[in-house]
Parts: C-alpha cells; sequence; structure tokens
C-alpha cells in the first residue's frame, strides 16, 4: 500500500465485528524453539529510551480463520469472561479487510499500535494514560476516572473500558470496573525478558507472522526485516509513528 | 510550663491505664469493638520489615512501589503486593478462597476494625498468585514454553502457570 491511497483504502474497508471463527482445534507444531526477543533488564532498573518495542506483523503469514493470537491474548490477561467478543474487551482482534473492486479479502490483527506520539495519552485528563520510556503504552489504572477520551481519540479503536465489577483476576494483570484497558505488549513478560503472549502462539502454530523485538537494536530481528523488507503503518498519515508495524497491506 | 507539660500527658497516662486495664483483663466491655483476629502467615518467619513498620506504614510502601512498577517498570519482590498476598493469604482450592470481603481474609481483618476501605482489590487479585493463574480449556496449549526463564528475584508469568499445575488447580 502506497502512502496516497491510505485513507481511500481504509475508507474501503469493511471491519468485521468480533473474532473470526475459532478453529476447532489447534495443531501444535512441535519442535519450534522460541527465539528469546526480548534482553532482560535487572528487576531493580527502570526501563529506558535506548529500547522501543515494536511489533511487525506479516500479514502474508497470517492464517486465515486463525486466532490464536487474540485467544493467547484473552487467556494471558484474563479477559475471557462472559466468552462472548461483543462483551469481553478486545485488547487485540482480527480484522478483515477486502478490496471491493477486486474481492479480494484478506485479515491480519490489529491491537494498540504504541504510538510514539500517543493520542490517548495527549487527551488523557488525569495522566492515567502514558507511555513507558521504552515505547509502551499503558493506562495506569490507579489514576484512570473512566472518562474514555482516549478511547474516542485512539484512531486504531483499541481500547476497551471494562464496565462490569471483575474478580479471579491474573495476579500479574490487575483489570477493574470503570477503567480503560488495552494491549499492555505482555509488559509483565517484557520486563522479564520474555516475547507477548500473541507472538509465542503465533510462533507455536507454526504461522510466524508476529516479530516482537526492539526496534532500536539493528541486530534484533524485527529491526532487521524492517530495514531489508521495509513496512507500512496503519494511518501512517497521522504522524503518530506506530511501533507496530505491517507487512503485506 | 512544666504544669502544662504535665496537663498534656495526663490523657495519655489515662490512655496507657486504659489500654492496661484491657489487656489484663481481655473481656471487652459491652459495646467495645472486638480486637480484630489476625490471620498467620502461611510462609515465611519474618516480613520485610518489621512487622510494627509494616502495619503503620505499609499503605505508604504500597504506593510508593506501585508507582515505580507501573512508570518505570521496576519489578522488585520487596513491596510486590503480591508477595504479600502469598504470604498472609492461604492457598485454597477453587470456590473455598478467603476473599478480601470476609474478614478472615489478612487485608480485611485490620481495615474492617479500622473502618479503612480497600481499593486495592477492585482490580488486583486478592488471593496468592498460584491461584489466579488458570489457564481457559478451549486453548489447547501446552502451560508455560520452552524460551521462558527466570531473571533476578522477579517472579515470571510462566513460573505462576507452572505453580498453578502443581497445585492441581485445572
Amino acid at each position: 500500500m502506497n502512502e496516497d491511497n491510505n485513507n481511500t483504502d481504509l475508507a474501503r474497508r469493511r471491519f468485521m465485528g468480533g473474532l473470526a471463527a475459532a478453529a476447532a482445534g489447534t495443531a501444535l507444531a512441535p519442535g519450534i524453539v522460541l527465539v528469546a526477543t526480548a534482553e532482560a533488564k535487572p528487576a531493580d532498573q527502570a526501563v529506558t529510551s535506548k529500547v522501543r518495542w515494536g511489533m511487525l506483523i506479516d500479514t502474508t503469514k497470517c492464517a486465515d480463520g486463525c486466532d490464536a493470537c487474540v485467544r493467547a491474548c484473552n487467556e494471558e490477561n484474563g479477559l475471557t469472561r462472559h466468552d462472548d467478543p461483543l462483551r469481553d474487551a478486545q485488547w487485540i482482534r482480527k480484522v478483515e479487510v477486502e478490496n471491493p473492486d477486486t474481492g479480494y479479502t484478506h485479515a491480519f490483527p490489529v491491537m494498540c499500535q504504541h504510538c510514539a506520539e500517543p493520542p490517548c495519552a495527549d487527551v488523557c485528563p488525569t495522566g492515567a494514560s502514558f507511555k513507558r520510556a521504552d515505547g509502551i503504552v499503558l493506562v495506569d489504572k490507579h489514576i484512570c476516572i473512566g472518562c474514555r477520551y482516549c478511547m474516542m481519540a485512539c484512531p486504531y479503536k483499541a481500547r476497551s473500558f471494562v464496565h462490569e465489577p471483575l474478580h479471579d483476576q491474573k495476579s500479574y494483570m490487575p483489570r477493574g470496573m470503570g477503567t480503560v484497558e488495552s494491549c499492555t505488549f505482555c509488559v509483565h513478560r517484557v520486563d522479564n525478558g520474555e516475547t507477548t503472549a500473541c507472538v509465542e502462539a503465533c510462533d507455536k502454530d507454526g504461522h510466524q507472522a508476529l516479530v516482537f523485538g526492539n526496534l532500536k537494536d539493528p541486530n534484533s530481528e524485527i529491526a532487521r526485516r524492517l530495514a531489508k523488507y521495509g513496512g507500512t503503518e496503519i494511518r501512517k498519515d497521522l504522524g503518530l509513528d506506530p511501533g507496530v508495524h505491517y507487512k503485506g497491506i | 510550663m512544666v504544669a502544662v507539660r504535665s496537663l498534656w500527658r495526663l490523657p495519655a497516662l489515662l490512655l496507657a491505664a486504659g489500654l492496661a486495664a484491657t489487656s489484663m483483663a481481655p473481656a471487652a466491655r459491652a459495646g467495645d469493638v472486638p480486637q480484630p483476629v489476625i490471620p498467620k502467615a502461611v510462609k515465611g518467619k519474618q516480613c520485610v520489615l518489621p512487622t510494627e513498620d509494616m502495619r503503620k506504614n505499609h499503605m505508604k510502601y504500597l504506593l510508593h512501589h506501585r508507582d515505580l512498577t507501573m512508570h518505570e517498570g521496576i519489578r522488585t519482590k520487596k513491596f510486590d503486593l503480591r508477595q504479600c498476598l502469598d504470604c498472609h493469604v492461604p492457598k485454597k482450592p477453587k470456590g473455598e478462597e478467603v476473599h478480601v470481603t470476609s474478614k478472615q481474609h489478612f487485608c480485611q481483618a485490620c481495615h474492617a476494625y479500622a473502618g479503612v476501605k480497600i481499593d486495592c482489590f477492585q482490580c488486583h487479585s486478592d488471593q496468592p498468585s498460584q491461584e489466579t493463574t488458570h489457564f481457559h480449556t478451549l486453548s489447547g496449549r501446552p502451560i508455560g514454553h520452552p524460551g521462558h526463564k527466570t531473571v533476578d528475584t522477579t517472579l515470571s508469568a510462566s513460573d505462576l502457570q507452572a505453580m498453578a499445575v502443581e497445585g492441581g488447580n485445572k
């Protein structure tokens, strides 16, 4: 996609509500060795801007009807409450796009794009939406008042609001009623030198459509692939400099 | 000056005497709020700081640590709320957990007595970390993953998953 017809393409896109139909069973590819993408920082040290976390999504490898990343995210973060995508929080979703002229469709995951210039943080009246030094955009739910300005400001529709009282949250992923939330790039894993749940699930299923890593490290896989094959960003025209890059759209 | 000082001391002396009397006669007088029954820690002999300090200042330590973790990604264990729960809240099978709504819960025992509302558990789990980590049965994914490693003193998500299996939480 070139930059000139970004807007036209997006206007044509038909965003499918909900998730793609769940595959009945998930064939696991045995023997896949996960490459540790993150250099673990010592637990007592603050994150720095020497790192910028990002993701590359190769939509040509993203399998039709597969929602392994979505399910992995829901499990990891304890998002499944009603098992109903219309009521449960969505941190990542498969979006299907169609070119009405040719009828060509393909689907790929969209989540918080972890912008370098996050509009959610710009509009947040309390400072709850913020960008960490390493580029991860988060909601500090301790100071979120649930006004949902950030949800309106986000051009990617990446955020969800928690409407109901919750219990049995994951101990590493606090969530609560009256606050906004979105993809955290699995910050609890990343701080521990691990990769995100969605990347892990995609690799396990043998698709390897998702690459997570440090955009500022020229030797990281994501930086090398971006340098070699390039990538594009959704709504690049907005100048938000997203940390999530796509290939093939 | 001396007279003023001693006057100031008088209520304190009376209070001390009152407390001594109470402790000598544990049967509370009618109308007294019963002293909280604080559940014993399920593991560990000593808290991260002396008990008196923690009783008085735990909220300050937690607040400070919360901001460091949230905004700077500092994930040391010392003032991690999860560590508090791991020691102070017994691990029970699903359905039998002691929740923060009950005075049997370590936090609520004192907070009910002091009349101070706890907001932490509107978002945070009130259970020891092993109990809250369970996997959706639909996934078909094995728990844990080959690339995982534990760094420093921080518990990793996958460590918690492994514990959930050992605890028989299916």
